[in-house]
């Protein structure tokens, strides 16, 4: 099992600098972290949104918490730089024969940044918590495959029978059926180990009184304005982290990130669209290019049990109006058009898939077959980012052009999530899925199966031969990658939602920080250093 | 056509029952406006726990969060649940935010009361400075041209101004941050934008009385009484006019106290219209209805002080 | 800022009468006959094949496009001039909306006495209390954006000022000699209100209505520039304005031609508005 991780990993690594090869900005795509690790020093970042919740049972669908989260709590497993799972508070962990039992060995001596010992019972209270339907965490739904969670969570159980602590440096996690993956999930952000004494102490308000075993203390949280982790001087594994301080401004426009980094202000930043040409063309940060190629895939969804997008055809033929490569242009490139759900860098991506392409005629003729040779009139709902304004406006224009005459309703995110599920809203909208633990399983799963619908299958999509080939994949260990991408071919032709792009995301550094892009935690902290010239 | 907002008359039976009376006035005053946003924003369809976790996790999950926030009672108890609040010193919880509304609102209310002090002596620095000189110039090109400037000043909106100010002190002349709070430093660019496009407003008010008292009887007379030019100007002229500036800074100062919302956003200005801004687009309700209290209160409260300041500076309205 | 904040406080007594009104007037007709008399040189909305530079960036001001492109390869000269058309429109029936309520509040107010007077008056003074630019943000984030619902935002914040000039003005004329005389011939007092008075104050609501026009397209701007006004992909300067900062550096354009526009509209309208009101004060004191 662990092995089987391992190989995964490696080919996941592969697929990454393979397709990295022929993205249209050549950079280093592997982690730039050269020259021997150097200890001191702050890094100071900005970001764009403000940062939601450092609850981890909270840190959702927003990826920008997970990061901070990581960078606070410790979990029993964690990701090393790329996507191999190594132990972190376990020092070992065995998994049965039969895929079901995962035992978890605890390093010594562990303590909370506050000096206080981390115990099994804060373990065990973590999950429970995490599950507990008052918790309301949107990740619950991930972790149904430990024994007895369902019984916890449907309130006829006390406690989740299936995770146990036979002593006090052991953690034992019973499973109802294998999943190859299922230390993926434990290395996510809501599976951190929290504090019982400071959750009890902070019932209403932990976010704001985060308190974890991770790399990083929270020095100062601003809502709205900053946060600064500190360097966790407890932190369990020695030498680590390297840096003493982590500043992220929150809430920073678009310009002033870049005009910060370009000062010297800031270690590193994201490219917005309007800086393409300064930063990553400019030769005087083209060498410090970082780049990524994530686990997304973009969509434009559809409600596809209301009209018209009950109707496949209708769906298809959306699917052929959008022009693809011209969503690519408006991301300077930094993108690849979408032919299938899964990412490219995930195990099961099929480079030769098919895809739509953009064929006006063809769309015309499908909306003909389903009786609307007219056209209909419809909605997109979308986040008023700068850069989704753009490629929600470049859709809406290639709908018009097969007679689709859509307004486009923009909202901030928090709106948009509120009324995105909801059955009877937003007939058309634009989002995205970033994987949650970097198996393609995920991604149909989340989207695709009846019992998510509402919640992330935003598009109450039902196709009981695809949900039960998804529930095959569950488990299966065998062939699962020419699985993937046949379930892949047969959901991609009933068309749940318009494929548009896989995004590839561009950061750049001060030439003395040692970063890289993690595939799946973005930032993680306690690998970065500055050399401080 | 009136020149300031109608001033209160103290009335003959004196300074405590005026003052009294405009205290009566300022709570009803706050009542209503708390009243109207609360029947408001409980129109908008979205509640803040959907808001926030709609989409994500069970409808009967929301329930029960809603019910323990008590977002599932009728309208008018959460109202009387808010007075009630109010009365204990509480103003709410934002679940948005996952915050105290009062610790909230607490928090930003240095950054914009700095901003909002700074940004109304500079629009007065720059207002009366402007329009002095032209009053002084009256009739020469100088006049026209400052005044021409004014009329021009007072089409850019705050939100353009910022922008041009952004990229000029990020890259033509990098002495100022663009951005963010902390230092005196950060204030200086925030502050200008409501300085140079407040100040248009000033430079005009004030010259057009300048001019005014200038051909009054009474500067006149002092004059040919043989005082000297610059004291009749300055004892007279300027002192006269400025009584309509004194209105008008009251009205702004309450103003920018309830957050200058675009100018904030621009320069990431961490005060409470950056605030009501992201409660806003956020529909969270118990943070809207905070912001908009305290603002009217500060709107409200520096009127009551000009109201009290006045007569020291009419020589015409005495409270006896 | 404070224009913005308090909405149209006229009144400001304005400089001598000048050739300023003309340049305004000049300025206003010819921005009209762009706006509404040339055509587009492109369709605003659509996507140009040869719109963006290869990796997808706007492209600068030349021949083809003078204005340049925007970030989604539009002509931003047509969007300029479709935007303006709008801005201006809002303008004028947004004005017209908040002067109608405010002078329908000021002849109430201003022409009784009593409760109804007074009502009306603490009431306006009320109103005066609310965080303006709070309160239409808030308004149009219920009302969700659309054109019509902007026009109720406009005419629900800034009613205020007209009522209160307008009361003012319609107690100090019914104070006034021939007031009382036409009552003693008998002349009804509705009558009076609507033959004598209202036509006697009608330059000031002419002030109060122009003034509100570059009011309104200010407020506009702001909300569509905090993108809770008119939403893309109409184009608005407001949110053209919003779309192109992020480019200020690489694509100035994008925030200066919709901004230079916006202020030389504005200036224009309040020429025009100066020069109403320096019309009107002049002939109220011929009057008195």
């Amino acid at each position: 099992m662990l092995r089987k991780t391992v190989t995964a990993a490696a080919l996941l690594l592969t697929s990454v600098a393979l397709l990295t090869g022929c993205a249209p900005a050549q950079a280093p795509s592997a982690p730039v972290l050269t020259g021997p690790p150097v200890t001191g020093g702050t890094f100071h970042m900005a970001l764009a949104s403000d940062l939601p919740t450092l609850d981890p049972a909270q840190a959702g669908y927003d990826a920008t918490s997970w990061s901070m989260v990581v960078a606070v709590f410790s979990s029993l497993v964690d990701y090393d730089e790329g996507l191999g799972v190594t132990g972190d508070l376990a020092e070992t962990w065995t998994v049965s024969e039969d895929g079901l039992t995962y035992a978890f060995q605890l390093r010594d001596g562990l303590n909370f940044s506050d000096g206080s010992p981390l115990t099994t019972d804060d373990i065990l209270f973590s999950f429970n918590r995490l599950l507990d339907p008052d918790t309301a965490s949107p990740g619950s739904y991930l972790f149904s495959n430990i024994a007895g969670a369902a019984d916890y969570m449907d309130g006829s159980a006390d406690s989740i029978s299936g995770i146990t602590a036979p002593d006090k440096s052991n953690v034992v996690i019973e499973l109802v059926e294998p999943q190859p993956y299922f230390a993926n999930i434990l290395a996510m952000p809501y599976a951190r180990i929290m504090s019982e004494a400071q959750v009890k102490k902070y019932p209403e308000d932990i976010s704001q009184h985060a308190l974890g075993s991770g790399p990083f203390t929270v020095e100062s949280l601003t809502p709205g304005q900053e946060l600064v982790l500190a360097r966790n001087p407890a932190y369990f594994i020695p030498g680590k982290p390297y840096l003493d301080k982590v500043q992220v401004d929150l809430n920073v426009s678009d310009q002033t990130r870049v005009l910060e980094f370009q000062r010297g202000d800031l270690s590193i930043t994201d490219v917005p669209a309007a800086a393409y040409q300064e930063l990553v063309q400019g030769k005087d940060f083209a060498p410090y290019v970082v780049q990524n190629e994530d686990a997304t895939t973009y969509f434009l969804g559809m409600k596809n049990n209301q009209a018209p997008f009950d109707s496949a055809e209708v769906r298809q033929a959306l699917n052929y109006a959008v022009d693809k490569d011209r969503l690519v242009q408006l991301l300077n490139g930094r993108g690849t058009v979408a032919s299938q759900l899964t990412p490219p860098p995930l195990p099961g991506f099929d480079p030769d898939a098919k895809g739509y392409e953009h064929d006006v005629k063809k769309a015309k003729d499908l909306l003909a077959q389903a009786g609307y040779a007219d056209g209909f009139s419809s909605e997109i709902l979308t986040v008023n980012d700068e850069q989704s304004m753009r490629v929600v406006q470049s859709i809406s224009a290639d709908l018009a052009k097969v007679g689709v005459d859509v307004t486009i309703n923009a909202v901030d995110q928090s709106t948009f999530y509120a009324t995105v599920g909801a059955e009877d809203q937003a007939p058309m909208f634009f989002t995205y899925w970033l994987n949650y633990y970097p198996d393609a399983y995920d991604f149909f799963a989340s989207l695709l199966l009846p019992e998510n619908a509402g919640g992330s299958n935003m598009f109450y999509y039902s196709n009981p031969d695809v949900e039960a080939k998804i529930r095959e994949l569950s488990s299966l260990t065998e062939g699962r990658a020419e699985a993937i991408q046949a379930l892949d071919a047969e959901v991609t032709a009933t068309a749940p939602f318009v494929y548009l792009y896989h995004s590839i995301t561009q950061n750049v550094r001060q030439s003395d920080v040692s970063y890289y892009i993690h595939p799946v935690h973005l930032w993680r902290f306690a690998d970065y250093w500055i050399s401080g010239e | 056509m009136t020149l300031t907002r109608p001033r209160a008359v103290v009335p003959a039976s004196g300074f405590p029952r005026f003052l009294a009376g405009r205290l009566v006035w300022l709570l009803a005053a706050v009542v209503v406006v708390v009243s109207a946003t609360f029947v408001l924003i409980y129109v908008i369809p979205a509640d803040p726990v959907s808001a926030v976790l709609g989409g994500r996790i069970q409808a009967d999950q929301i329930e029960a969060i809603k019910a323990r926030y008590g977002f599932d009672l009728p309208i008018w108890q959460q109202y009387l649940r808010f007075w009630g609040g109010l009365f204990r010193g509480d103003l709410g919880f934002s679940f948005a935010t996952q915050q105290d509304v009062g610790q909230a609102i607490a928090a930003r209310a240095g950054a914009t009361a700095a901003l909002a002090v700074a940004g109304l002596l500079l629009s007065l620095l720059i207002g009366v400075g402007t329009g002095v000189f032209a009053a002084l110039m009256r009739g020469t090109w100088k006049d026209r041209a400052a005044m021409g400037t004014v009329v021009l000043g007072m089409g850019v909106p705050p939100f353009l101004m910022g922008l041009v100010l952004v990229f000029v002190f990020a890259y033509l002349l990098p002495v100022f941050p663009v951005s963010g709070y902390g230092s005196a430093a950060h204030l200086v660019l925030p502050a200008l934008t409501i300085g140079l496009t407040g100040g248009a407003y000033y430079a005009r008010l004030l010259r057009g009385r300048l001019v005014e008292v200038m051909d009054a009887d009474f500067v006149r007379a002092s004059r040919s009484r043989g005082m000297r030019e610059s004291a009749v100007f300055v004892r007279h002229t300027l002192r006269n006019s400025f009584l309509p500036v004194l209105t008008w800074m009251g009205m702004d100062l309450g103003y920018f106290l309830s957050g200058v919302i675009a100018v904030e956003a621009i320069f990431a200005w961490p005060g409470i219209g950056t605030l009501a801004y992201r409660a806003i687009t956020d529909y969270d309700t118990p943070m809207i209805v905070g912001t908009v209290l305290v603002s009217a209160v500060a709107i409200v409260t520096v009127n009551l002080i000009i109201d009290l300041v006045y007569p020291l500076l009419d020589p015409r309205m005495a409270h006896r | 800022m404070t224009a913005l904040m308090q909405g149209p406080l006229v009144a400001l007594a304005p400089p001598r009468a000048s050739r300023r009104p003309l340049v305004g007037g000049v300025a206003l007709a010819l921005l009209v006959v762009l706006f509404y008399v040339l055509p587009t040189p492109y369709d605003p909305n659509e996507q140009l094949a040869d719109g963006l530079s290869p990796i997808g960036f706007p492209l600068a001001p030349g021949w083809t496009h003078p204005f340049g492109t925007d970030p989604l390869g539009r002509d931003e000269l047509s969007r300029a001039i479709v935007g303006g058309r709008l801005s201006l429109l809002i303008g004028v029936v947004g004005s017209l909306v908040a002067t109608a309520i405010g002078s329908l509040v000021g002849l109430l107010a201003g022409s009784t006495v009593g409760w109804l007077s007074n009502g009306l008056m603490r009431f306006t003074d009320i109103f005066m209390a609310f965080p303006y630019l709070l309160l239409a943000a808030a308004l149009q984030s219920v009302l969700g954006p659309g054109i019509g619902n902007l026009l109720l935002v406009v005419g629900a914040v800034s009613w205020v000022n007209a009522a209160r000039v307008v009361t003012a003005q319609v107690r100090a004329e019914s104070s006034l000699d021939y007031v009382a005389a036409l009552r003693t011939l008998g002349v009804p007092r509705w009558r009076v209100l609507l033959r004598h008075l209202l036509p006697n104050i009608s330059p000031q609501v002419m002030v109060l209505f122009t003034t509100g026009i570059s009011y309104t397209i200010l407020l506009e701007a702001t909300l569509s520039f905090l993108g809770l006004g008119i939403q893309p992909p109409t184009a608005t300067w407001g949110n053209m304005i919003r779309e192109g900062q992020a480019y200020f550096s690489s694509a100035p354009w994008l925030v200066l031609a919709p901004g230079l526009l916006l202020v030389v509209v504005v200036t224009a309208v309040s020429l025009i508005s100066d020069a109403v009101s320096d019309r009107s004060s002049k002939g109220l004191k011929g009057f008195r």
